[in-house]
């Protein structure tokens, strides 16, 4: 994993910023040497908290705010370039738009400001409607459309100009399950033909599926970047079931963790601050005793890597306990445990 | 189907005419679907009505034979053309407040409901966005104004038997006047929002279109300084010049007999060359609207 590192690995940066500082009016610091890199085909989930910089760092990408200091190319060329811009398709989080438009005369809008021939953008904005499913209300004025039909327009909207990269704030806002199913299948396709995605989302878990990379921005920076496998901490707790585990074998197990809490049916999870320490837990397991029925590692989700990496203080578990009757065959409870 | 790839493109002349058309379009539709409209037709329409009536009451059969023989065409075209020269003024007005308040949120509501991203994503200029707001909700202001003014024209031709080939010019003149607003609305809309540009336009528009008073003052207090601060200062917005210069037009070799009439006889300076300096201001104006929109971020 790099924090904020331009990696090798196959495909060129289709985005790459360095040090890109972005300081409003008024001092607010948006974003503080951001470094990214976003390769060629490639689906790059993009994360962070509120008020991170993600908003402004896609718009620095399109070229609509400038930037404080530092550098950063889209596509090969300097931000805000018109070229890049021809090659770009963009889904605002709100995306807003006249509501007397239907999709088809807002695709047409959109095409002429893209450049498109007149037969050009008539087929496209046909091909896109049919895409996100909205043939039958392709003459309907968008003031009459629900909130996931409005995404789906804009989803049409970004790809109108068939891009080599996407940049997406969002695109699941408002669809349904059925209707965020559909658009992940989409942006697998699309990295099938060969068009980047930078994916703002907040569903940690569709980014999770689908993304090939990920970056996590705090406070204007990377907090990390690469792949989730490199993210994610292999092992971050194990479940164990032992029987009859004493109290003090409870005790040997705290001494380990960073962390234990009895769950139901007999199970404890510990968090383990280094991987490793998984094997010393079931040695300790065993030497109180006790018999390990079962060790289970457990990879933590991207949503515990996110918490992690921006630094949320998650709430400790609440403290051991011990079942007061336990089952037969499972040992005294422990005494004085807290 | 394939996602990437090169796009059917239009060379970039056609391209931007063709962005320049879309942003146009879109925003005179904008404009012509606006609660604003609906009301700056309403007032059309009664002004139309309005003048219909002063027509035809100052030509029909009691005015004829009140004017004796003095009845000839010839007689009747001072007549005619204050009656022109008043109908177009109004007209002008109109039309000069629709185009103002139609684009005094041309570009800021657009930053401020975002809408503007989709948009700055697309290979779009800056000064493309300011030029076809521009011509989008100018142009639609001076149809209202030549339809305004011709409507108003015909009806008195009809009614007097006059028709005054100066009418054209002093209309062309006036249309000059209506787009040097629309551009100054337009290039406020860059920076102030809609309500904050309102107000700085309407200010600067009565301050600078009236300063006559000023003048006036200039005479009594018998300063210079006054008359000449008056006079020059109204280059600083050249609407009521050019106004001032389409009544002279108008009005004609009858202004002198004619008075006081509205823009024939006024206290300041009328200069000739003032129609070229403000299509001169115009386009200095947009073009100062097109970097202060390409200096700023669209948040």
């Amino acid at each position: 994993m790099t924090a904020g590192g331009h990696d090798a690995g196959p495909g060129h940066p289709i985005i790459r910023t360095t040090a890109l500082t972005k300081i409003y009016r008024g001092g607010v610091r948006a974003l503080d040497g951001l470094d990214l890199a976003v390769r060629e085909s490639e689906l790059f989930g993009f994360l962070g908290p509120n008020g991170a910089g993600k908003t402004t760092t896609v718009q620095l990408l399109i070229g609509a705010v400038a930037p404080s200091s530092g550098q950063a190319s889209v596509l090969g060329r300097p931000l805000g370039d018109r070229e890049a811009r021809r090659n770009l398709g963009y889904l605002p989080e709100q995306f807003q738009f006249p509501g007397f438009l239907t999709p088809l005369s807002l695709l047409d809008f959109h095409g002429r400001l893209q450049g498109m021939e007149v037969a050009d953008r008539r087929r496209r904005a046909a091909e896109l409607v049919e895409m996100v499913g909205l043939r039958d209300a392709a003459e309907r004025q968008l003031k009459t459309f629900s909130k996931g039909m409005l995404q789906r327009v804009g989803l049409a909207q970004a790809l109108l100009g068939r891009p080599r990269l996407l940049l997406l704030d969002e695109p699941t806002s408002g669809l349904d399950p059925i209707g965020t199913r559909n658009v992940r299948d989409l942006l697998l396709w699309l990295k099938g033909e060969g068009v980047a995605v930078l994916l703002n989302s907040h569903l940690l878990s569709e980014v999770e599926l689908i993304c090939d990379r990920v970056a996590i921005i705090n406070r204007g920076r990377i907090a990390a970047e690469g792949r989730l496998d490199e993210i994610l901490n292999p092992v971050s707790s194990v479940r164990i079931r032992a029987r009859e585990l004493s109290a003090d074998g409870v005790r040997m197990l705290e001494a380990i963790t960073a962390s234990l809490a009895a769950e139901e049916g007999g199970w404890w999870r510990a968090k383990l601050a280094d991987p490793a320490d998984a094997s010393r837990l079931a040695a300790a397991v065993v030497s109180s005793g006790a018999a390990l029925e079962a060790l289970v590692p457990t990879h933590e989700t991207l949503e515990e890597a996110f918490l992690r990496l921006v630094g949320y203080e998650i709430p400790p578990p609440a403290p051991p306990r011990v079942p007061a009757q336990p089952a037969t065959g499972w040992g005294a409870p422990p005494a004085n445990i807290s | 189907m394939s996602a990437a790839g090169p796009a059917g493109q239009a060379s970039p002349i056609v391209g931007s005419l063709g962005r320049l058309a879309a942003i146009a379009s879109l925003a005179a539709r904008e404009t012509l679907r606006s609660r604003s409209m609906l009301i700056a037709v309403l007032l059309n329409l009664g002004y139309l009505a309005l003048m219909a009536i002063v027509g035809y009451v100052l030509s029909s059969d009691a005015f004829a034979e009140a004017a004796g023989e003095l009845n000839t065409p010839e007689a009747r075209e001072p007549v005619v053309r204050l009656i022109l020269l008043i109908g177009i003024g109004g007209g002008s007005a109109l039309a000069l407040f629709t185009g103002v308040f139609a684009s005094v949120g041309a570009i800021g509501n657009e930053i401020e409901r975002g809408t503007i991203l989709a948009v700055v994503a697309r290979p779009v200029s800056r000064w493309e966005i300011v030029i076809g707001k521009f011509l989008g909700n100018g142009l639609l202001a001076l149809l209202y104004l030549v339809i305004q003014g011709l409507g108003i024209g015909l009806v008195m031709a009809a009614l007097s038997g006059v028709w005054v080939t100066d009418f054209l010019v002093a209309l062309a003149l006036l249309g000059i006047q209506v787009l040097v607003m629309v551009a100054v609305a337009v290039a406020g809309s860059t920076r102030l929002s809609m309500v904050a540009n309102a107000v700085a336009v309407i200010v600067l528009y009565l301050a600078l279109t009236n300063t006559a008073l000023l003048f006036l003052l200039g005479e009594l207090a018998d300063s210079d300084l006054l008359r000449g601060a008056a006079d020059w200062s109204r280059l600083a917005l050249p609407v009521g010049p050019v106004s001032d210069l389409a009544g002279v037009v108008l009005l004609g070799p009858v202004a002198r007999m004619l008075g006081q009439a509205a823009g024939a006889d006024s206290p300041l300076p009328t200069r000739d060359w003032i129609w070229i300096y403000a299509l001169v201001y115009l386009v200095v104006v947009l073009v100062l609207a097109s970097i202060s929109l390409s200096r700023r971020d669209l948040r």
